[in-house]
Formats: C-alpha cells, sequence, structure tokens
C-alpha cells in the first residue's frame, strides 16, 4: 500500500470513485488481472469464432498430436480432440461456475447478514449459530459430502458450492449493518418513515458493497477451483462434455506420452484464478484500504 | 485454564449435534434416494421394489426422520458408524486403518508449509517493498492460485517420468527404512502444503509489519541489539499468535486438499477412501469420512484456541 501515500495535492477535488480509481490503475497488478480475465472470458463468449473444431469432434487417426501441430495449435487429445476448442469451450463451464456460486452465496449472506445485524435478537443468534456451523466443517470435504448425496453434475457443483460459501457474506455484511445502523444517515431515514426492508436494502445494503465487491471476485477465484476439483475427482462435469478440470483428469492416463495434455489444461486455470486474486487484491486496496491485505 | 477448556468443549455439544445433523442428512434427507442410487451403481442387482424396501429396512430408512436421526445419533456414541455398503466392513475400521497415512501426510505437509511460509514472511515484511517483497507477493498469489491437482500432476511429471529420482506413486513404510517413507513423502506432502505456504506467508507479512512497527522493537534497535536478534527474538515471537490461529483455520484446507493430493498419489488414507466411496455410492462411508474430517478440524481448532489462551497471558480466559 506505498500508492497510498503517494495521493498528490489534488486529493481534494477528485470524488470518491475517482480516487478509487486512481488507486486501482496504481495498482499493476490487478490491471494485469482484470487483462486476463478479460481475454479469457471474452474468448469462451466467442468461443464460435475463435475456434475451428468441434469440441466434441474426434478424430481417431490424430490422437495425441503435440502443441504446435498444423491445424491444433494445443494439440489434439487422446480422441483426437482439438484441445483449444475444448478448452475454450471449457471455459464457458468453469467461468460459469464462478458467476453463478457467487450469485447463490452473496444473495444469500447478503439478505441473512443484514437481517441478522439490523433486528438483532434470536434472528441474529439463529442465524449466527448457523454460520458457525458451516464454519465448522472443513469447506471441500463438506462439498464432497453432499455432492455424494446429490449426485455429480455441473448444476450440482454450482448449487453445493453456493450454498456452503454463504456465511462468509453473512458474516461481513452483519457486522457491518452492526455498525452502519448507529450512524445518523439511517437515523433520518427512519424518522423519515422508512420501512425497516427500505433501510436494509437502500441505505445500509448500498455501503457494504466495496467489501462484498472484493469477497465476490476472491469468491469467483476459489469457487472456480474448487469446481475444478470436483471435476477433476470425477464429481462435476462429467466427459464428454470440455471442462478444465475433468480434461486434467482424463489426460492423467496419458502423462507419459502427451504432457501437453496436463500442463495446457492446469495453465488455463491457474491463469483464471490468479487474474481473479490479482483483481480482487487491487480492489481491496482501491476500495477498502481499511481490510488487512492477509 | 481448566475451567476455560471445559467450558470450550461444552460449548462444543451443540456443535456437534448441529454436525452430526447435517452429516446424517447427507443420507436421509437430502433429494435423491440413497438406496436406488447405491443400486444403480452395481449392475449385477436388478432394483426390484421388493429389494428397494429390503434395502430400505436394513438401513432403517423406513422410519420416522427423527426416529432415523435418534438412532443415528445412538450409534454414533457408540462408536458405531455403520457399514459400508460395498465391502461390508464397519466404516470406523475402514477410516482407523487409513488414518495414519492420512495423518503422516498432513503433518509433512503442516511442516514444509511453515519452514517456507515463515521465512518468506519474515523477509518480506523486513525489507517492505524492496524487489524481494514483490517477489514474494506475486509467488504467493501463483500459489494460492494454483490448483493443487495441477502442481502434483507437474511434480509427478517432471520428477517421476522425466528424472525417475521419486516414485510415481503410493506410500513407504517403515520396515523399508526412513529412506523409503520419505522418498515417498516428498512430492505429496508438497503439492499439499505449498497453497497453505503460500496463504502463511501472507499472513506471516502483514503480522510481521505490524510488530515491527510497535515501540519495543524500536527499544530493542536503539539498545543496538543485532538485527536478527531484533527480527526473529524480539518480532516473530510476538507475531506468531495471528499466524497461529490463521493456521487452526488453514488445517481445514488442508484437509480437503488431502482429498485431492490422495486421489493423485494413491495414496492409501482417508480422502482417497472418501472419494472411492463417492464414485462407488458407499454413502455410510461417505458420511463417516466427513465426520471424521471436520471433527479433526474441530478439534485442532480447540487445540489452537487454547494454546493461542496459554501464550498470551493478555487473552483472558474465564
Amino acid at each position: 500500500m506505498a500508492q497510498t501515500q503517494l495521493a498528490g495535492p489534488t486529493e481534494h477535488s477528485v470524488s470518491r470513485s475517482n480516487r478509487a480509481w486512481q488507486q486501482f490503475r496504481r495498482n499493476r497488478l490487478a490491471i494485469v488481472g482484470l487483462v486476463i480475465i478479460l481475454v479469457l472470458w471474452g474468448t469462451t463468449l466467442l468461443a464460435d469464432y475463435v475456434t475451428r473444431h468441434d469440441p466434441y469432434e474426434m478424430d481417431l487417426e490424430n490422437p495425441l498430436l503435440p502443441v504446435g501441430s498444423p491445424g491444433h495449435w494445443l494439440g489434439t487429445d487422446n480422441f483426437g480432440r482439438d484441445v483449444f476448442s475444448r478448452i475454450v469451450w471449457g471455459g464457458r463451464a468453469s467461468l460459469s461456475v464462478g458467476i453463478v456460486v457467487v450469485g447463490i452465496s452473496a444473495t444469500i449472506g447478503l439478505v441473512l447478514g443484514v437481517i441478522s445485524g439490523y433486528y438483532g435478537g434470536w434472528v441474529d443468534i439463529l442465524v449466527m449459530r448457523i454460520t458457525d456451523l458451516f464454519f465448522a466443517f472443513p469447506f471441500f470435504i463438506l462439498a464432497i459430502g453432499v455432492i455424494a448425496a446429490l449426485g455429480p453434475s455441473l448444476r450440482n457443483v454450482m448449487l453445493v458450492l453456493g450454498l456452503v460459501t454463504w456465511p462468509e457474506y453473512a458474516r461481513m455484511v452483519r457486522a457491518k449493518t452492526l455498525a452502519l445502523k448507529e450512524e445518523a444517515f439511517v437515523e433520518s431515514a427512519r424518522a423519515a418513515g422508512a420501512t425497516d426492508i427500505r433501510i436494509m436494502f437502500y441505505h445500509v445494503l448500498p455501503n457494504c458493497l466495496g467489501p462484498v465487491i472484493v469477497m465476490a471476485t476472491l469468491g469467483m477465484a476459489n469457487a472456480i477451483l474448487a469446481a475444478a476439483g470436483l471435476s477433476f475427482l470425477g464429481m462435476g462435469v462429467q466427459p464428454p462434455e470440455p471442462e478444465w478440470g475433468s480434461m486434467l483428469n482424463e489426460a492423467r492416463m496419458y502423462m507419459r506420452t502427451a504432457p501437453h495434455l496436463i500442463i495446457v489444461p492446469g495453465l488455463v486455470i491457474m491463469l483464471a484464478v490468479l487474474g481473479l486474486n490479482f483483481l480482487g487484491d487491487g480492489l481491496r486496496d482501491a476500495l477498502d484500504p481499511k481490510m488487512p491485505t492477509a | 485454564m481448566s475451567r476455560y477448556i471445559l467450558r470450550r468443549l461444552l460449548a462444543m455439544v451443540p456443535l456437534l449435534l448441529g454436525i452430526s445433523f447435517i452429516v446424517f442428512s447427507l443420507l436421509n434427507i437430502l433429494p435423491g434416494d440413497p438406496v436406488s442410487i447405491m443400486l444403480s451403481s452395481n449392475p449385477h442387482i436388478t432394483p426390484d421394489a421388493e429389494t428397494i424396501a429390503q434395502l430400505k429396512a436394513q438401513y432403517g430408512l423406513d422410519k420416522p426422520l427423527m426416529t432415523q436421526y435418534l438412532i443415528f445419533l445412538g450409534n454414533l456414541l457408540k462408536g458405531d458408524l455403520g457399514t459400508s455398503m460395498y465391502t461390508q466392513q464397519p466404516v470406523l475400521t475402514a477410516i482407523a486403518e487409513r488414518m495414519p497415512a492420512t495423518i503422516q501426510l498432513a503433518l509433512a505437509a503442516l511442516v514444509i508449509s511453515i519452514v517456507i511460509a515463515i521465512p518468506v514472511g519474515v523477509i518480506s515484511a523486513v525489507r517492505q517493498y524492496s524487489w524481494i517483497d514483490h517477489l514474494c507477493l506475486i509467488g504467493a498469489l501463483i500459489g494460492v492460485s494454483m490448483p493443487s491437482f495441477w502442481l502434483g500432476l507437474l511434480l509427478m511429471l517432471g520428477f517421476s517420468l522425466k528424472l525417475r529420482w521419486l516414485p510415481l506413486s503410493g506410500m513407504g513404510y517403515l520396515y523399508n527404512g526412513l529412506g523409503d517413507v520419505l522418498h515417498h513423502l516428498i512430492m505429496p506432502a508438497f503439492t499439499l502444503g505449498f497453497g497453505m505456504a503460500a496463504l502463511l506467508a501472507r499472513v506471516t507479512r502483514s503480522s510481521m509489519l505490524e510488530v515491527l512497527g510497535q515501540d519495543y522493537i524500536r527499544t530493542a534497535q536503539a539498545k543496538g541489539l543485532p538485527e536478527r536478534t531484533v527480527v526473529y527474538r524480539h518480532a516473530l515471537r510476538n507475531a506468531f499468535i495471528p499466524i497461529l490461529t490463521v493456521l487452526g483455520v488453514q488445517f481445514g484446507y488442508l484437509l480437503g486438499g488431502s482429498v485431492i493430493v490422495e486421489t493423485i498419489f494413491s495414496w492409501p488414507g482417508i480422502g482417497r477412501l472418501a472419494v472411492n466411496s463417492i464414485l462407488n455410492r458407499d454413502l455410510p462411508v461417505v458420511q463417516g469420512t466427513v465426520l471424521v474430517f471436520t471433527l479433526i478440524f474441530i478439534l485442532t481448532n480447540l487445540l489452537v484456541d487454547i494454546l493461542y489462551a496459554a501464550i498470551d497471558p493478555r487473552i483472558q480466559y474465564d
């Protein structure tokens, strides 16, 4: 956070969001992260235009072609399927996991957190005991346990990861709400006759947005990592559907002859997660300087 | 102190009840009929209505939910985690057999992560904003972002397949000598410990930075103590409390990671048992492994809290 001290004499003339943007721009890692994310997501969105092969199209005459082969610049897998196409199409599964999981967990967490902090009393006690219970489980273990009961599929992975990660948001929003509800602007809203619902969703929650965005970015990184891990273990996306984690799992048998099948999907997972982590870190410095950087 | 420990243990009772209920609901409440799921994985049985009813009765799934839970809880208290639907082995025996392997792996990973993280974190803090600090920051972010299954496979590719230095998979045994144990242990333990090392290094750095700004550090420097003594004797010792807390919480990630690492390296521990039982739809074993992992996790955190109270006189425990 050396950059904080560099804020120049124009500090008073720039608005708060402007200052956050300047802070963010100085953080080169965050920009790198943003670029990685935009490139990866852009490529998967434009999958129809950037790939020349069907990701399911087999070519048993040309299996395990190495990187740089003509027509298949990232090579082919054991069924002769184009690795680049599978990576790009597989990105849709991995990246949508990130969005859906964060959508589910942030929504549940925000609503329960703000209600818990705002009303206090037994509601608060109940919600906090439930979060305690969730924190008592090692997260990945609980996730695989629920997947075992529900059966493996991409939909179940999204559902499970969303349902086991909301307590983090709830705790943070609750803590923020406890502080905010004593503020003058909440007091005046109440005096002006605003309902509890209006106060919670129009006055309190928008003020929690900074840390929530940071948490959501880092949460997306963790969700992508966990989903790829579940698919790698055979508990997520099922073959032949392309997905980064399950591609790695399928490639284990051909490690000796075709190491690129291991290297490429893993590298892409790491880039996606790294991009989000860089971005989340930069956003934390920009939006919420008080939050510890650990 | 003993009163504090007693109170913490008592506070665990409702938590354990909650945990047991969630684990119970994996088999008994969640949508998805466990008996049909189980039968669908076995091609030798044609699931007619009679077989299903019989199996349901065998596992008590035909009783009212509350009764089922009380039976489950009663069995748990007796140490009965049920029997495997696949091997017919008692679940507790299956887990106990594999426990030493998982403990060996987890402890080795813990040691590796501490050995990497503490020096890296300390150097980053002492040389804040230097190129070495930036390098460590990027390294830590890469470490956190690297999927453990990918790291494991890359290490296998390099050290087992190309260089042929280390065995591809499996566990070593003491009767073959300590060398055999370490030979098999190093790659899985490094894979498991690496991500944790990255997190730990960042916590060490921020905790050290906080301590290094304190007055007593300036005093120690002012009286002319060598930097080494100031950093390691005075600062690190006080920076250790947040590190310890994070270590406890991160242990959960280590246990979760062991599931993946044990699968990659064919390590005969509980994590691999969990994965195999999920793939075989052997729900009693899944329940048992989830329960045991969770118990290990909360006991570790209890231990960390007690240690924490013991080493920091500022923390009141009554």
